[in-house]
């Protein structure tokens, strides 16, 4: 029994290391369609983490944000990013302000800060899965970095579901989510930022030819 | 007393008779995904037994260095052989060394072959050995830490401890830190091997090689032993990512139904992973070599998160 209890923990800790991989590819990487990409893998392996959770603590309602998530995650978000950058005809690389070297190594110092500062708790928590709030502190920091240290819209848009997605991992993972109704609210928000910021995109887009929010600076008179 | 003597007899046959065949294996199905037809598997065979009879040509101007190195680099790549537990989790050289050993065995092989690309004093050489060293100096500190992760989780640094620990006891196999060292191990294989996203290997005079380019001024029998060592490094690298991280099915003892159980797992897991380096090699095109830092950086972060995490949650 407590076999069993150690493996599920386990696979659930093995998925949210996969997340926290896709999070690092993300910032690696220069290309959008890739960023993209990865973030639609990283809201699968979430949906499969929530599904397992829901599986395996015998939660119904986690079911539903199982769902839920894989239609708004997994495909709604990403399909409507690539409509964005399919409309927009973005073929330019991504810009940052930082290299993606010097990017990757300040993302693994966030990753070592999250695991230090929850040191504490995760090992009086009473559950095994002892890498998910860590990963899940740092998905958040990391895109919180994505939001500063990217140049253009569609990626700052992607850092911030990436926050999202972090919140919502710390909270599935360390008391099996939040009530319902909190998360039906917390994805329509996330919905209709989405699609709030892709009118922005192409609004962005129609002004400047570009979609490099630092020349948003040129409207002070 | 007999187990002792066939034990290192099997590993080096293994090792030695069959590394060329992976490279042929791995050769040809790639042809085959290109739709060519490939040259034959045994392919690898019929240009070592050539190189083997032709006579060698040695620059007037190279020293002793070059002469050695092709036996330096073969024997050390041999003894590498008799450390890594190949079909039983019993290692011939166990008394006289560690994981350890073989990533400094592994630095010795290169350092002479890059020696030598200086020796001559070809351009090819001088700048194929510099980008090696390049490549090395970011993927060995990510082979060793990911490495070091799977010796910390069994607090062992003996290969043939650690692999008889995981076989005995699987769940701890089940352990996230491990998976980021795996990941990143995989990813330090390819650039170790000199596959696809970091060198070519079957450019020959071109800006862009690094392996080929060191090997440039050996013919004849130096050749045939420097690639044949090189064949037999992506084989023990394959090896021991297999019996690390995937230890099932490797013989305990030393009975014959377990060594042929052994062997037939030990044939299908290399066999996967050999399939999974032609994957790669199809989809990405060989990166500039200024992107291969942050491939390895990525690799880095990976064996050094790998380590911390196992700390910070054990």
């Amino acid at each position: 029994m407590t076999q069993q209890i150690i493996v599920n923990s386990r696979t659930i800790d093995i998925l949210a290391v996969l997340m926290l991989i896709t999070t690092i590819i993300l910032i690696g990487t220069s290309r959008l369609r890739t960023c993209i990409w990865a973030y639609a893998c990283r809201s699968f392996m979430l949906t499969l983490a929530s599904g397992l959770i829901a599986c395996f603590s015998g939660i119904h309602h986690i079911y539903i944000t199982t769902g839920i998530s894989l239609a708004l995650k997994v495909i709604v978000i990403p399909g409507f990013l690539f409509y964005i950058v399919k409309k927009n005809n973005i073929k330019k690389e991504v810009g940052s302000y930082i290299n993606y070297t010097l990017a990757l190594i300040l993302a693994c110092g966030i990753i070592l800060i999250a695991y230090y500062s929850t040191q504490n708790i995760i090992q009086f928590e009473n559950t095994f899965m002892r890498h998910c709030l860590p990963i899940a502190l740092s998905i958040t920091l990391l895109g919180f970095f994505i939001m500063i240290s990217r140049k253009q819209a569609i990626t700052q848009i992607i850092g911030l579901i990436t926050m999202e997605d972090g919140m919502f991992f710390a909270a599935l993972s360390t008391s099996y989510g939040m009530p319902l109704i909190v998360e039906l609210g917390l994805f329509f928000d996330i919905l209709v930022s989405v699609i709030i910021m892709g009118i922005y995109v192409y609004r962005i887009k129609e002004s400047f030819d570009d979609l490099d929010t630092g020349l948003l600076k040129e409207l002070r008179e | 007393m007999t187990a002792k003597i066939i034990l290192p007899i099997l590993q080096i046959l293994v090792i030695v008779g069959f590394s060329p065949l992976v490279k042929g294996f791995i050769n040809k199905i790639e042809a085959r995904l290109q739709c060519r037809r490939g040259a034959s598997i045994f392919q690898p065979y019929y240009n070592l037994v050539k190189l083997l009879r032709k006579d060698a040509v040695v620059s007037e101007t190279s020293s002793w260095i070059f002469r050695a190195t092709p036996y330096v680099t073969f024997i050390s790549i041999l003894i590498i052989s008799l450390l890594v537990p190949v079909l039983s989790s019993q290692v011939p050289l166990n008394f006289t060394g560690d994981i350890i050993l073989i990533i400094y065995l592994f630095a010795l092989a290169r350092f002479f072959l890059v020696l030598t690309s200086l020796d001559t004093g070809s351009a090819f050489g001088g700048m194929g050995g510099s980008r090696e060293m390049m490549v090395s100096s970011m993927a060995e500190p990510a082979m060793i830490l990911s490495i070091f992760t799977v010796a910390l989780t069994v607090n062992s640094t003996n290969l043939s401890n650690i692999t008889n620990l995981l076989l005995n006891n699987s769940v701890l196999l089940l352990n996230p830190s491990l998976f980021l060292a795996f990941l990143a191990f995989a990813i330090v294989l390819i650039a170790e091997a000199g596959r696809i996203p970091v060198d070519n290997p079957f450019t020959h005079l071109e800006l862009t090689m690094i392996h080929e380019g060191m090997m440039l001024e050996f013919s004849g029998r130096y050749l045939a032993l420097v690639e044949w060592a090189s064949s037999m490094k992506l084989l023990l690298l394959l090896t021991i990512l297999v019996n690390i991280f995937f230890p099932w099915g490797i013989a305990g003892g030393l009975t014959f139904s377990g060594l042929i159980i052994a062997f037939a797992l030990y044939v299908v897991k290399i066999g996967f992973f050999a399939f999974l380096i032609v994957i790669v090699e199809m989809s990405f095109a060989k990166l500039r070599l200024f992107r291969i830092p942050n491939l390895l950086g990525t690799a880095f972060i990976l064996s050094v998160l790998a380590i911390i995490s196992l700390y910070v949650v054990r």
